[in-house]
């Protein structure tokens, strides 16, 4: 069977909030420029079609988000002013802001909540649903999603730069052998491929090592985030309620803590993160997980309850000056396969949307300029140090690493950067 | 990641961190009840998309530095040390199948010789609300 190639303009890889922002944000960047020359406000020459593709690898748009999640909502509001109007699943402010220290068997209450901790003004989200939405919102403007169209490798010209994807191959059975379903993977070409994978990329990983995008960067850390949805018999969680925990479960060597979000219908997101530069061989981040909910003040939280919902996902928490160069010929990326999440905030959501937007305004910059090369593209790294984006990722930069020491000294830092920041 | 001698274990009792814990499936659960719970699905016959490349090392060398950690750090039961049947030796299991796409084997396999890739298309956890 023959392999199947497809042209477009823009393929984004991964349908998560980075590149869902960065395909509806290009889609309409394009629209406003088309317009604008068509009816005279602008000279020059239409772009025409833009052909815009997302392919994801799940069945569907959000089956594979996961997320604590408390969003601030600025990147959102940059997108989308009217989100709210426009039927963004976002229907739980934060009311109320709580930091706790668990020693064995007490919950000690911080009297202040640490600033980069305070949510007042942001949101509980179910990142997936939210993902989901913004799925509809890029199908509504006329982009392409693909899902269960994995990225199996990317395609390369004969001097290195990127020209698209190649999705994953159909019907191969267990022993490598084509079954009667069998389809190739489709080669999509494509004058720019954004890859916006989430933590640890595979395609990623592949063109950094090819392309050696690292060079020079601090190597990347990640943490793990376990986390369950349970169904309480009573309001005793208030809806709207962030409670954020240090200390028990975690050894005082290893980065660890808990989370408990209030969310409608008396349904709690409970998790645990542990930060993967752990030094102990036998610890498990599902079994600290486990600890964290055995805890006196947690276990009478969910007494009763019932435990609905489960996943886990790692974040890259390792900063600025951990993250890959986000451009190459023919290539950007765009969310937390770049590194864009603030792991003193726990926050990746706001970020990762407007490294998409960044990302689409640099790909219509390189449509105009029918300039697709890497200098081109660097256009993308100045606009990400011009932005928000990184003040806000420079103030955190020491935060993970902090916690090296042991825990005392982390929170130590912490508390300096709480500070200082 | 350290290893085991490294970390001052004695003894071959790799459970001995979580010796107090345990599943009540009331409050806590094991990983593949947990797992049950992000409705995670693959076809069964495609190839594994966890690509150790070699797995002479897991009941020899990594069984005896890190004590087999894939089996900890996998927050899904993917990585599996049984017995089999046919050698008589330790080997590993990959129940690829439970695989939520974390990503954490890629990035915290010791020896760096796990490589995920993704599976067939529509594979993998059907998040809800999550």
């Amino acid at each position: 069977m023959e392999r199947e190639s497809l042209e477009m303009d823009v393929v984004f890889v991964g349908a998560g909030p980075a590149n869902l922002s960065g395909a509806l944000h290009l889609a309409r960047l394009v629209r406003e420029y088309n317009e604008a020359i068509a009816n005279g406000t602008r000279a020059g020459e239409s772009l025409g079609e833009i052909e815009i593709g997302v392919i994801e690898k799940g069945a569907s748009v959000g089956a594979h988000i996961l997320s604590g999640a408390v969003m601030d909502p600025r990147a959102l509001a940059e997108l989308m002013p009217d989100y709210a109007e426009q039927g963004a699943p976002i229907e739980t402010p934060v009311l109320e802001d709580e930091f706790l220290y668990l020693t064995k068997k007490r919950a000690i209450k911080s009297p202040i909540t640490p600033p980069p901790l305070k949510n007042h003004g942001y949101h509980i989200v179910s990142q997936n649903r939210l993902t989901a939405w913004l799925g509809e919102k890029c199908e509504e403007a006329g982009v392409n999603i693909f899902p269960e169209f994995p990225g199996a490798e990317m395609l390369y010209d004969r001097d290195d730069r990127v020209i698209g994807v190649r999705t994953g191959d159909k019907g191969i059975d267990r022993e490598g052998r084509q079954k009667a379903n069998y389809e190739p993977g489709v080669d999509l070409f494509a004058k720019v491929t954004v890859l916006g994978e989430g933590a640890r990329g595979s395609l990623t990983k592949q063109l950094s090592q090819r392309l050696n995008l690292n060079d020079g960067r601090e190597p990347q850390v990640y943490s793990l985030g376990v986390k369950e949805l349970w169904e309480l018999p009573d309001d005793r969680f208030a809806l709207g309620r962030v409670t954020h925990t240090l200390g028990y479960p975690s050894d005082t060597k290893t980065y660890g803590g808990g989370w408990i979000y209030g969310m409608p219908n008396r349904v709690i997101s409970i998790g645990y993160v542990t930060g993967l530069d752990y030094g102990d061989p036998l610890l498990d981040p599902h079994a600290e997980f486990q600890r964290f909910k055995m805890h006196p003040f947690i276990a009478r939280l969910l007494n009763g309850g019932k435990m609905i919902r489960y996943g886990a996902k790692t974040i890259a928490a390792g900063g600025l000056h951990a993250m890959p160069q986000l451009y190459a010929d023919g290539v950007l990326l765009t969310g937390d396969c770049a590194g864009f999440l603030n792991s003193q905030r726990l926050k990746g959501i706001h970020t990762a949307i407007k490294s998409g937007m960044l990302a689409a305004e640099t790909i219509f910059a390189a449509l105009l300029a029918g300039d697709y090369s890497a200098g081109q593209l660097s256009r993308y790294e100045r606009l990400v140090s011009e932005s928000w984006i990184t003040p806000e990722l420079r103030s955190v930069r020491n935060f993970h690493a902090g916690f090296k020491g042991g825990r005392w000294l982390g929170m130590a830092n912490a508390g300096l950067q709480f500070l200082t920041g | 990641m350290k290893k085991l001698s490294e970390y001052g274990y004695r003894g071959s009792n790799i459970n001995q961190r979580y010796d107090g814990l345990r599943f009540d499936n009331k409050t806590t659960f094991n990983k593949v009840t947990d797992v049950f719970h992000a409705s995670v699905g693959h076809d069964e016959d495609q190839p594994a998309h966890l690509h150790v490349l070699d797995t002479n090392i897991c009941a020899t060398r990594c069984a005896e530095e890190y004590g087999n950690p894939c089996q900890r750090f996998c927050p899904a039961a993917v990585y599996e040390m049984v017995d089999d049947a046919a050698t008589g030796k330790r080997r590993l299991q990959i129940n690829f199948s439970n695989c939520v796409h974390c990503k954490t084997c890629d990035i915290m396999d010791p020896y760096q010789i796990i490589n995920w890739v993704p599976p067939e298309g529509g594979g993998g956890p059907d998040y809800k609300n999550m």
